[in-house]
Order: structure tokens, then sequence, then C-alpha cells
């Protein structure tokens, strides 16, 4: 899997078309996972990953597969675009709700509240602190000073328990029950 | 696992790296961390892995149409490295090359700077060297000169050559000397001279009307020609085991030869 990643990574590199459409099939349900959770609108949510995916084939000379895996390239790439367009959204909706009601993405600052994102199944297996940040940061689009404001916790408390709760996950993604279960689950995406 | 690395761990730096919420100065911090410890290398591995995996756990299924849309756009955008659209000038971004040409002229700049460094360090070097063999040059010349003397001495009609050679109590003595009645000069050739105890030295002797005389003593150290006291009227020269520094008579019982000369 590892190998056949690294393969993809290197070939998208190059340009090569196919490589680009292998990485949609096997990414584009876990981002858009991330991004409607972010967003909380399917349009919104749909428009973030093609621009991303554009700017993934775009960029992809600009890909470095020593620095990181091409999924993790791939979850920055969106994230940042969804970001970008949280605050796009958020200031064109500002502007409106000035002169008339709207009815363009009905989302704004209310989109990225942590508190209302729909979390993955599989977070609610660690603590709820941890819970918290990972949400906070994965899914509800916050910087870590905005968690830290949010959540009402130190700066320092915000980037310790990231670090305590993604080694927790890690644990129970070593369990072979979960890896197994996970696995049929994310199969049936594709089916 | 050292002590510095568990330190960078427990930072969280790692975790925050792969979310892509690190300033650039902080990233940079991390990739030499990661390219320089291989346990730093591996856990980032494994949280990149986790957030695949968590990522994967919250996926949905992206809504029907938009693969299309993207490949079709795909299609009309191949990547920016392979455009085959030549550059248009009004849209040409100046500000790298004036970068390149700015790095180039200040790399070039350190490249003189570095290069007219090591041309004084070479000179000085050169210089050094210059005056070392000079001094040797010199040396050897001086050296020359002498040898051309005692060549001169020694083949000069005037001189005569006389062999010392050691009796049964100094077998290996062996030196050559040559006297000069003109020129009032002689000179010794230390062929071979045996070891003698600490205590004891050679010593020559010249006969002058009947009375030894000190010409000096001979040491095995000494160069190949020696240039050694003259007496006019001298009749034979002596050498004697003497004790060391010399006598001021000899010993005759252990003379060890003799020449008339």
């Amino acid at each position: 899997m590892k190998n056949l990643a690294k393969d993809i990574g290197d070939r998208l590199r190059k340009g090569d078309k196919v490589a680009f459409e292998q990485l949609y099939d096997r990414y584009s349900a876990a981002l858009y996972g991330m991004v409607i959770r972010m967003v909380k609108d399917e349009d919104v949510a749909k428009d973030v990953i093609q621009d991303s995916f554009i700017k993934i084939w775009k960029n992809a000379s600009k890909y470095d597969p020593q620095k990181a895996k091409v999924f993790t390239w791939m979850y920055q790439v969106t994230r940042n675009t969804a970001l970008d367009k949280l605050r796009q959204v958020k200031n064109r909706g500002e502007k409106e709700i000035q002169i008339k009601d709207s009815n363009v993405y009905n989302i704004g600052i209310a989109g990225i509240n942590p508190d209302t994102v729909d979390l993955p199944e599989i977070l609610h297996q660690i603590d709820e602190k941890y819970r918290q940040v990972i949400g906070a940061l994965f899914y509800g689009g916050m910087t870590q000073q905005e968690a830290s404001d949010h959540l009402d916790l130190p700066l320092g408390t915000v980037k310790t328990r990231l670090k305590i709760g993604l080694r927790e996950l890690r644990k129970i993604f070593k369990d072979p029950l979960v890896l197994t279960a996970f696995s049929a689950e994310f199969a049936n995406i594709f089916l | 696992m050292k002590e510095e690395i568990r330190e960078f761990l427990n930072t969280g730096l790692l975790e925050q790296y792969v979310l892509g919420l690190l300033e650039p100065s902080e990233s940079a911090e991390v990739e030499s961390y990661i390219q320089r410890y291989p346990e730093v290398k591996k856990v980032y591995q494994e949280i990149q892995d986790g957030m695949d995996n968590l990522l994967r756990a919250s996926a949905k299924p992206v809504p029907a149409g938009v693969k299309d849309s993207i490949m079709n756009q795909v299609d009309d955008t191949p990547p920016a490295y392979i455009s085959s659209n030549p550059p248009k000038v009004s849209s040409f971004n100046w500000l790298p090359v004036a970068a390149g040409l700015a790095l180039l002229f200040g790399a070039f700049s350190f490249f003189q700077w570095n290069n007219n460094q090591g041309k004084e360090q070479e000179i000085a070097t050169l210089e050094k060297d210059f005056a070392t063999y000079k001094e040797e040059c010199e040396s050897r010349n001086l050296n020359y000169a002498n040898l051309q003397k005692q060549l001169e001495f020694i083949n000069h009609s005037e001189t005569d050559k006389f062999l010392l050679k050691g009796n049964e109590k100094a077998t290996d003595f062996q030196v050559i000397a040559y006297w000069n009645d003109f020129a009032k000069k002689s000179m010794l050739r230390i062929n071979e001279m045996p070891q003698l105890p600490d205590n004891q030295c050679f010593q020559l002797w010249a006969d002058v009307d009947g009375k030894m005389l000190n010409l000096g003593i001979i040491n095995s150290t000494d160069d190949l020609f020696v240039d050694f006291k003259y007496l006019a009227n001298a009749e034979s020269l002596n050498v004697t085991i003497e004790p060391k520094g010399g006598s001021d008579h000899p010993t005759v019982a252990d003379l060890v030869a003799n020449v008339f000369i």
C-alpha cells in the first residue's frame, strides 16, 4: 500500500493523468469527509474538493515525496482551500447581510464551530478533551490559537492535547480489529 | 533515544507540522529533525499514517458529477511545468530573475573575495617556501664553495698526503692527513675511526724539534674533511688514545698511529 502510494505520488509529479485519477479515487472521499464537516454545506464542499484537486493537479510538480506522503500533502492543500473558501463565504455573507437576506451558502462563522461538527465515530473512542482539540483543528478548520480561544485553553495545552490525541488514535488504529472493520467500511465507499 | 530527540517529540511540533499548522521557520526546524534523526522520521511517518486513517474513518462519498467536472478541467489544464503555452511578456515576473541575479552577483562577489583570500594565503605560503629554498640554496652554495676550497687544497702541488693507519690498539683507525708547508695549512680526512669508551679520545700530535706538540682532538663526529692546526717544522704526525678532553702530553704507550712527514 505504501509503495503504491509512493509510486502514484511520483507519477503525479510527472503529470500522469491516470495517477491523478487514481489519487482522486483513493482519497477524495476521505478529504470530502473532512471538508463537509468543516463547511457544512454540500455545494461549498463540492467547490472545495473541485478547487483542491485542480490545485493538486496544477502544482503536482511542487509535491516533494521526501517531505511528506502524497496524502499528507493533498490534505494540506485541501484544508487550506477549505479555509480560504470559508473566509470568502463569510466575508461575502457579511456584506450581503447588510444589504438583504442572503441564501448564498448558508454557513458563515457557525460553519467553523467545532461544537456542531459531526465527528467520525472513531474519535469517540478517545478522551473528550483530546477529541475536542482534534475536532477543532481537523474538522473545525481552526488554527491552534483559534482553538485555544474557543475552547478556553492555554495554547500550550492545545498543542499537548493534539499530540496526545493523535497518539491515542494511533494506538486505536494499531488494533487489528479496528483496522479490519475500518477497511471494510472504507472499501464500501467505492463499491 | 537521545534527550534532544525526546524533548523535540514532546514539543508536539511534529503533529502540528503534519496538520500544516506551523510557520515556515518552525517547519524548517521540523524538517531538519526529520532529516537528521531516523527516530523522528519514524514518528513522523506514524503520525501521517494516523491522520490518513482518521480521515479515511471520516470519509463520505463525494457527490456525483464532481469527478467528471475535475477531470474535464484537468484535460484542459496541463500541470504548470509541462505547459506548452509560451509565457506572455506582460505577465513575466521579473522579481525572481532580479533576485536570482542579485544572488548570483552576491555569490560571485563572495567567490571573488574568497578567491582573493585564497590567493593571498597561497602567495604567503609561496613566499615562505621561497625563503626556505633560498636559505637552503645559500647553504648549499657555501658548502660547495668549501668543498671547492678543500679540493683545491688537497690537489695543490705543495700539499702532501699521509695515511695514519691504526696499529693493533685500533686496527680500524684510518685518517688521511693533508699537509702544506707552503700554505701553512693542514687538513684531515677521517675515513674510519673505531668507537672508544666514553672516557677516552683520539688526539693528534706533531713532533717538532723532538717535542710532541698538541694539534687537537679528532672527533668521530667531525665532517669528512676537517681543518686542523698547522705547525711549521713538524717531523712526524702521531695519534694517541688519551683521556676524554685530551692531554697536555701524549701517552706514548697508547700510540695508535704515526707517520713521518
